[in-house]
C-alpha cells in the first residue's frame, strides 16, 4: 500500500535519540564497569573505552629543594566504585568513552 | 456467519446489523491491523473493545482508537492491541539471547507473549525506542544471522513471534483476473561488505558478491557494519543479505473473492498462487491484505511479494 510506504519514508527521517556527553557512575573496578541512567545500562569490556588516566598512572618529575634536584614519582590512583565520570556516547549509542573523574 | 461484538457494560453484543462499510487491513511493514467501520451507534473511543468474528474463529481483537461523528452515523477505526506496542517508549539494555531479550522486554510490560526459539546473540542499548522498534531491531538481527525471517503479530492480548516458513494458509478463494504484476531492481543489492563497527578496525570481514548479476544489472553495493563480538559470523552475514537482496523485487496485487477460510488472510502468511505464465506456481508472502466485508459477501485485495 503507498500510504505505508510513505509513511515508513517520513519515519526514516526521524532523529535519533543520542546520548551525547553524560555523566556516568563506576560501578565496578577491574575490569572497570560504568552506569549511566540510574543503572538502566551498564558498559564494560568491548563497550567501553577508557582514556589512560582514568585507570590510574604513574608520573615521574624532577623536584628541586633547596638547589638539589631528585627524581621523584608520584602515583595517581584511578577511578574506585562510586566515582563520577564523564562520559561521551560513540553515535549509534552503543559504545562510551570515558573521559575523566569529576571531582 | 460474521459478527462484531463490542464490549458495553462487560457483555459482548453483536453490533454488526448496526453497521456497514466494514474493512480491515494489515501490513507486513505496520505494527497493527486496522479496522473500520460506520456506525448508527455512538461508541465511544479508547473505552470500547471490538471483537470481528467468523462463527468461532477470532479474526480482529483490538480497540477503537479514532472516531469521527457525522449528523446520523459515526466513522470508526479500530487497531488491534499491537497498537499499544508502537504508544510506549523503553530504554533497556540486553546482554542475552533474542528470545530472552523479547521475552524480558513484554515481562516489564506485562505483555502475554509465545516465542519461538532464537539463539542469535543481543548486545544492544536501547534508548528512548518504541517497544515495536526494539523487537523490530532484534528480528532483524537474527534474520541476518540465521536468513530466516521472522515476525511478529498480536492475536487478541498475546505477542506471537514465528518463523515465516511455517505460515502456510489452507483457504479457498476464488482470484479475478485483475491482477497486476510489478517488478522492479530498485532495492537490488549484488555486491555486500561487511566492516566491524570498532572504531580502530578498518578491515573489511568480508565481500560476497555475485559477478553474474554485476554483469547484467551493473554493481549494487551495500555496506554492513558488525559488531567486534560478532566478526565470526560476517560472512554468515554477508551471505544471507546477499540472497535476501540480490534479485528483482516482484510484487502482484489481486481481489480475492472468499470461498473458505479466507479469513485467516493477514500480512506475513504464505499464499498459494497459480499464475504459471508469468512464473508463479507456489506459496508466497502476503506483503499486505485488505478485506471488506457487505451484505455477507467478503473481498480481500492482497499484495505478494514473490521475489
Amino acid at each position: 500500500m503507498w500510504d505505508v510506504a510513505l509513511a515508513k519514508e517520513i519515519k526514516k527521517r526521524d532523529n535519533q535519540e543520542y546520548i551525547g556527553v553524560i555523566v556516568g557512575i563506576v560501578v565496578g573496578v577491574n575490569p572497570i564497569k560504568v552506569s549511566i541512567y540510574n543503572g538502566s545500562a551498564i558498559f564494560s569490556g568491548n563497550n567501553l573505552y577508557v582514556c589512560e588516566k582514568v585507570n590510574g598512572y604513574t608520573e615521574v618529575v624532577n623536584m628541586t629543594i633547596d638547589g638539589t634536584t631528585q627524581q621523584a614519582t608520584i602515583e595517581h590512583e584511578g577511578v574506585k566504585a562510586g566515582d563520577r565520570v564523564t562520559c561521551i556516547a560513540t553515535q549509534d549509542n552503543q559504545k562510551l568513552f570515558v573521559i575523566d573523574k569529576l571531582s | 456467519m460474521w459478527n462484531l461484538y463490542a464490549l458495553y457494560q462487560g457483555q459482548w453484543i453483536d453490533i454488526l446489523k448496526y453497521c456497514n462499510n466494514l474493512s480491515w487491513s494489515d501490513d507486513a511493514d505496520t505494527l497493527a491491523v486496522s479496522l473500520s467501520f460506520d456506525s448508527i451507534l455512538d461508541l465511544p473511543e479508547a473505552r470500547t473493545h471490538l471483537m470481528l468474528k467468523k462463527d468461532s474463529k477470532t479474526v480482529f481483537a483490538g480497540v477503537i482508537v479514532n472516531k469521527a461523528n457525522k449528523d446520523k452515523s459515526s466513522s470508526y477505526t479500530a487497531m488491534d492491541y499491537a497498537f499499544y506496542l508502537n504508544k510506549n517508549d523503553v530504554m533497556i539494555q540486553f546482554n542475552t539471547n533474542a528470545k530472552t531479550a523479547i521475552e524480558t522486554l513484554c515481562n516489564k510490560f506485562g505483555i502475554k507473549h509465545n516465542i519461538i526459539t532464537l539463539n542469535t546473540a543481543i548486545n544492544k542499548f536501547y534508548k528512548d525506542k518504541k517497544i515495536s522498534e526494539v523487537i523490530d531491531d532484534i528480528l532483524t538481527q537474527c534474520q541476518n544471522e540465521t536468513g530466516s525471517i521472522y515476525i511478529k503479530e498480536m492475536q487478541g492480548d498475546t505477542l506471537y513471534i514465528y518463523n515465516l516458513d511455517n505460515l502456510k494458509l489452507d483457504c479457498k478463494y476464488a482470484m479475478s483476473n485483475d491482477f497486476n504484476i510489478t517488478r522492479s531492481m530498485e532495492d537490488m543489492v549484488n555486491n555486500v561488505i561487511v566492516v566491524s563497527t570498532e572504531e580502530s578496525d578498518s578491515r573489511i570481514l568480508e565481500n560476497i558478491k555475485d559477478d553474474m548479476n554485476i554483469g547484467i544489472f551493473g554493481q549494487l553495493t551495500e555496506m554492513l557494519t558488525v559488531d567486534k563480538e560478532n566478526e565470526s559470523q560476517a560472512r554468515n552475514t554477508a551471505k544471507n543479505y546477499l540472497n535476501q537482496y540480490n534479485k528483482t523485487k516482484k510484487e502482484m496485487t489481486v481481489t480475492l473473492l472468499d470461498i473458505e477460510n479466507c479469513e485467516d488472510i493477514r500480512a506475513n502468511r504464505k499464499i498459494y498462487i497459480p499464475i504459471q505464465k508469468y512464473g508463479m506456481d507456489g506459496y508466497y508472502r502476503v506483503k499486505s491484505a485488505q478485506h471488506t466485508l457487505a451484505n455477507n459477501n467478503h473481498k480481500i485485495a492482497i499484495t505478494v511479494d514473490f521475489s
